[in-house]
C-alpha cells in the first residue's frame, strides 16, 4: 500500500499474484472481506429494488423478474455474504493472532477455500446471466419446483454446493488451528471469546454443511438425470427436501450468528473497560447453541405436514435454544453494569446489535410456538424476524467488528463523527424498514408476493422509505471507511485499549504476526 | 396416522414391520370374512338400492342405534374414517361449510347428515371429538342431532359398504377409498351419488358443494326420486408413501452416521495430539514454534 507503512507490514508485497497466491491468513482475510462487502453491496441494491417494486407493483419490474430479484437477493446475501461472513473475513485475519500463532494450521488449504469461494461465487454469478434466467425459487430451492423450473437453478445450486465445500474446509482448518496452534500458556479458558465462537462454528460447518451438499446434489440429479428423490410424481417426497434443507440451514443460522456473538463479546468488554461477566458461561453457551441448534430445524416446517408429537418436540427444543442466547445477552448487559462505557463507534454498533438481536430473538419465540406459527408462517412477520436476526444481528456485528478491527487490519484510523452519523441513519432506516414488516405480517401480508390489496400499502410505503434511509446510512459508513483506507491517519498499535493479542502487535500486523511466539501467563485479565 | 416423515422414521419402520406381521396374521386367520372387502378400492354406484334393515351402529355416546331408524327423513350419508389426515377432513370440512351456507332448509327437520366410519379402530369417543369440530366448522347454529357420527363393527360396516357399492382397501396403516355424498330417501333408498367434481388447490376449503345442488338432491330424496348420473371416476382418499423412501433413508443413515463418526474421531484425534504436545512441552523438548 503506502510507503508510510513500516517495511514488515503484511501489505509489503504488491501485485495481483501476491494476493491471489498468498497463503498469509491476513491477506486471505482481507480478500474475503473485499469480496463479501462487494456481494453485500449487490445484495443491498437488489433489496432496494424489491422494496421499490412493492410500493408500485409492476411499474419497474414484472412478476417473473420480481421472483428472480428476491431469489437472487436471498442467494447472494445468505450464501455469498452472511454464511461465510465473519469467520472467513475476521476469523481468518484474527484467529491466528488471537491465539498467538503465525498462521492457520493449513495455510494452503486456506488459500484453496478462498479459491473455492471465488469459483462458487463465479458460478452463482454465471447462473444470473446465461440463458434461462436467474433462479426464481427463493433462496431455499424448495423441491419440486426447483426441479421443474426452467430458470438456472442447477447452476446456482452447483455454485452453492462449491461454496459449501469452502465452508467445510474452513471449519476443519479453524478447529485444527485452535486445537494445535495455541501459544504456550494459551489454555482453553484463556482463549478470547471470539475464538470460542469460531470453534463452535467450525464444528457446525463441519457437520451440517455436508447435509446441504448431499441435498443439493440430489436436486442436480433430479434436474439432469430425472432422479426423483423429491418429486412425488416419481415416487419422491418434497417434504423430505424440506427436512434435509433445514437440517443444514437451521444450524447455518448459528454459523452466521455465533461468530457475530463472538465479535460482540470482544467489543463490549473493551469499551466498558471491564472483563466480560461470566466468561465460562459465555464460552459454554456458544457450544450449547451449536449443539442444540441441530435439533430445531422442524420449526421451519410446522405447516408442512408433521405429526403433532414432532411439532411439540421441535417447538420445545426451539425454546431451549433461547436459553444460551439469553445467557449471552444477560452477560453482555451485566458487563456494562458499573463499567466505564466509552461510546466509540464499535460500541454503538455492538449495543445496537444487542437491541436488534433481542427483538429478532424474542419474535423468534413467538413464531417458534405452534399456534402463532400457524398464523404467521409465510408472512412478512417471518421476513421481519430473520432480517432482525441476520442483519440486525450478524450484519450489525460485522459493522461492529469492522469498526473495531479496522485500525488493525488497515493501519489507518477512520473518522468517528461520520461513523456515528452513518450509524444513526442506518439504525433509523433499519427499524422503519423491518419493523413495518412485523406489522404487515401480523396483518397477514404473505411473503414473496409481487402485489397486495390496498390495505397493506401504508406499511409497505413506510418500509420502502426506511430502505432508502438505511441505504444512505450504509453509504455514509462505507464512504467513511473507504476514505480512511486511503487518507486515514496512521493507527496506533492499540487505539481502543484492547487486551487481546492482536493489540500487542503493530497495525497493520507484520507478515508472520509475531517476532517471537508469545507466552501467555497469569489470569486471563 | 401421519405419513412417514424422516423425523419419525425409525418409529415408522418398526411400525411397518409390526403392521406387515399383523396383516399377515389377520389374513391368515380370516380369509373369507372382514378383511376380504378391503382388497380393492372403488365405487360401484347402486342408485335405487335399499340399505339392509338390521344394521346397527354406535352413536357418539356409545348407544346402539339402528341405521334404518335414523333415516326417517332425507339423509346425506358419508363413509369415511376419523383418523384420516388426508382427504376425509377436507371433504367433511367442505361439507360443513356448504351446509352452513344452505339456509333454505332446516337441518334436523328437512334433512339429516350421517357420517359412518369403516375403520373398526374408531370409537364413539373419537366420533364425539370429530363431531364437535365439524359442528363448529358449520359457523352457524346447527342442532347436534342433525349431523350424527357413527362407528360400528367390521361386519356391519362391510354390509353397509356393500349395499352402497363402496369398496375400501387397507394400505399401510390407512385406507384407500372414494369420497362421495350419498343421498337417501326416508326408509333407506339410495336416490343419488354426488361426487366431488373439482378440487381447488390452495384454498382453505378445496372441496365444496353449492347450496343449489345440495338442496335439489335433498328435495329428490324427500320425493324418493332416484337419479342416475353416468358413473365417473370418484375422488379417492389415499395414503402416499413414496416407494423408494426406504432405500433413500438407508443411504442417508449410512452417510450420516459415517460423517458423524468421522467428526467424532477427528475430535479425539485433535485432543490426543494436544495431550501429546503438552507432554512434549513438559519434557522440555518443544522446538519453540
Amino acid at each position: 500500500m503506502e510507503d508510510t507503512m513500516a517495511d514488515e507490514s503484511f501489505y509489503r508485497e504488491k501485485g495481483f499474484r501476491s494476493w491471489i497466491m498468498s497463503t498469509d491468513h491476513k491477506r486471505i482475510g482481507i480478500q474475503y472481506l473485499g469480496a463479501l462487502l462487494s456481494f453485500f453491496s449487490i445484495g443491498v441494491l437488489l433489496g432496494l429494488l424489491i422494496r421499490l417494486n412493492l410500493i408500485a407493483p409492476g411499474l419497474i419490474i414484472g412478476q417473473e423478474a420480481y421472483n428472480q430479484v428476491f431469489s437472487t437477493h436471498g442467494i447472494i446475501m445468505i450464501f455469498l455474504f452472511i454464511i461465510p461472513g465473519i469467520p472467513v473475513a475476521f476469523g481468518n485475519f484474527f484467529l491466528p493472532i488471537m491465539i498467538g500463532a503465525r498462521d492457520v494450521a493449513f495455510p494452503r488449504l486456506n488459500r484453496f477455500t478462498w479459491w473455492l469461494y471465488l469459483t462458487g461465487a463465479a458460478i452463482v454469478a454465471l447462473s444470473l446471466f446465461i440463458a434461462g434466467g436467474p433462479p426464481d425459487t427463493g433462496w431455499t430451492f424448495y423441491a419440486p419446483y426447483s426441479i421443474r423450473t426452467s430458470a438456472n437453478v442447477g447452476l446456482a445450486v452447483f455454485g452453492v454446493f462449491i461454496l459449501g465445500f469452502s465452508s467445510i474446509l474452513t471449519g476443519i482448518n479453524f478447529v485444527t488451528t485452535i486445537h494445535r496452534l495455541r501459544a504456550p500458556g494459551m489454555t482453553w479458558f484463556r482463549l478470547p471469546l471470539f475464538v470460542w465462537t469460531l470453534y463452535a462454528t467450525g464444528w457446525v460447518q463441519l457437520l451440517a454443511t455436508p447435509v446441504l451438499a448431499i441435498t443439493l446434489v440430489f436436486i442436480i440429479l433430479g434436474r439432469v438425470f430425472g432422479v426423483g428423490f423429491f418429486d412425488p410424481s416419481r415416487g419422491g417426497d418434497p417434504i423430505l427436501y424440506e427436512h434435509l434443507f433445514w437440517t443444514y440451514s437451521h444450524p447455518a443460522v448459528y454459523i452466521m450468528v455465533l461468530p457475530a456473538m463472538g465479535v460482540i463479546s470482544e467489543v463490549v468488554p473493551v469499551f466498558a473497560r471491564k472483563a466480560i461477566f461470566g466468561y465460562k458461561a459465555v464460552a459454554y453457551s456458544a457450544l450449547a447453541i451449536a449443539g442444540v441448534g441441530y435439533f430445531v430445524w422442524g420449526h421451519h416446517m410446522f405447516t408442512s405436514g408433521m405429526s403433532d408429537t414432532a411439532r411439540v418436540i421441535f417447538s420445545f427444543i426451539s425454546f431451549l435454544v433461547a436459553v444460551p442466547s439469553g445467557i449471552k445477552i444477560f452477560n453482555w448487559v451485566a458487563t456494562l453494569y458499573k463499567g466505564s462505557i466509552d461510546m466509540k463507534p464499535p460500541m454503538i454498533f455492538a449495543l445496537s446489535f444487542i437491541f436488534l438481536f433481542s427483538i429478532g430473538g424474542l419474535t423468534g419465540l413467538i413464531i417458534g410456538s405452534l399456534a402463532p406459527n400457524l398464523q404467521l408462517h409465510g408472512t412478512y412477520f417471518i421476513v421481519a424476524h430473520f432480517h432482525y436476526v441476520m442483519f440486525g444481528g450478524a450484519g450489525f456485528a460485522i459493522l461492529a467488528g469492522l469498526h473495531y478491527w479496522f485500525p488493525k487490519m488497515f493501519g489507518k484510523m477512520y473518522k468517528e463523527r461520520p461513523a456515528r452519523i452513518g450509524w444513526l441513519i442506518l439504525f433509523i432506516g433499519f427499524n422503519l424498514l423491518y419493523f413495518s414488516m412485523f406489522i404487515l405480517g401480523y396483518e397477514g401480508m404473505p411473503r414473496r408476493y409481487f402485489d397486495y390489496p390496498p390495505k397493506y400499502f401504508f406499511w409497505h410505503l413506510v418500509s420502502t422509505i426506511g430502505s432508502w434511509i438505511l441505504a444512505v446510512g450504509l453509504a455514509i459508513i462505507a464512504w467513511n471507511l473507504i476514505r480512511a483506507v486511503f487518507r486515514g491517519e496512521k493507527a496506533p498499535m492499540d487505539p481502543w485499549g484492547g487486551r487481546t493479542l492482536e493489540w500487542q502487535i503493530p497495525s497493520p500486523p507484520p507478515s508472520e504476526n509475531f517476532g517471537e511466539i508469545p507466552v501467555i501467563s497469569g489470569e486471563k485479565d | 396416522m401421519q405419513p412417514q416423515r424422516p423425523v419419525l422414521q425409525i418409529l415408522a419402520v418398526n411400525l411397518n414391520v409390526l403392521i406387515v406381521i399383523g396383516f399377515l396374521l389377520v389374513t391368515a386367520g380370516e380369509v373369507s370374512a372382514g378383511v376380504s372387502w378391503m382388497k380393492k378400492a372403488g365405487l360401484w354406484e347402486k342408485p335405487g338400492n335399499v340399505i339392509p334393515p338390521d344394521l346397527t351402529f354406535n352413536d357418539e355416546q356409545g348407544k346402539v342405534v339402528n341405521l334404518r331408524d335414523m333415516i326417517d327423513r332425507p339423509t346425506i350419508l358419508t363413509v369415511v374414517y376419523y383418523n384420516c389426515s388426508r382427504m376425509c377432513p377436507q371433504f367433511l370440512a367442505g361439507l360443513a361449510m356448504s351446509l352452513g351456507e344452505m339456509t333454505t332448509l332446516v337441518p334436523g327437520n328437512d334433512y339429516r347428515v350421517l357420517t359412518v366410519s369403516f375403520d373398526e379402530r374408531d370409537t364413539p369417543q373419537i366420533a364425539a371429538n370429530v363431531k364437535r369440530n365439524y359442528i363448529n366448522a358449520i359457523n352457524r347454529p346447527f342442532p347436534g342431532d342433525a349431523w350424527r357420527f357413527l362407528t360400528g363393527t367390521v361386519d356391519n360396516t362391510r354390509r353397509l359398504c356393500e349395499a352402497l357399492g363402496i369398496s375400501v382397501m387397507k394400505s399401510g396403516h390407512s385406507f384407500v377409498h372414494p369420497e362421495v355424498l350419498i343421498f337417501l330417501a326416508p326408509g333407506g333408498k339410495i336416490t343419488r351419488y354426488m361426487e366431488v367434481s373439482k378440487y381447488d388447490y390452495g384454498l382453505s376449503y378445496p372441496i365444496t358443494f353449492t347450496s343449489f345442488e345440495l338442496s335439489r338432491a335433498v328435495a329428490e330424496a324427500r320425493r324418493g326420486d332416484v337419479c342416475r348420473v353416468g358413473a365417473t371416476v370418484p375422488l379417492y382418499c389415499f395414503p402416499h408413501e413414496p416407494s423408494q423412501q426406504g432405500a433413500f433413508f438407508a443411504i442417508l443413515k449410512i452417510t450420516g452416521l459415517a460423517t458423524l463418526l468421522m467428526v467424532v474421531l477427528f475430535f479425539f484425534y485433535l485432543r490426543d495430539e494436544e495431550k501429546l504436545r503438552k507432554r512434549r512441552i513438559e519434557l522440555g523438548r518443544h522446538d519453540g514454534r
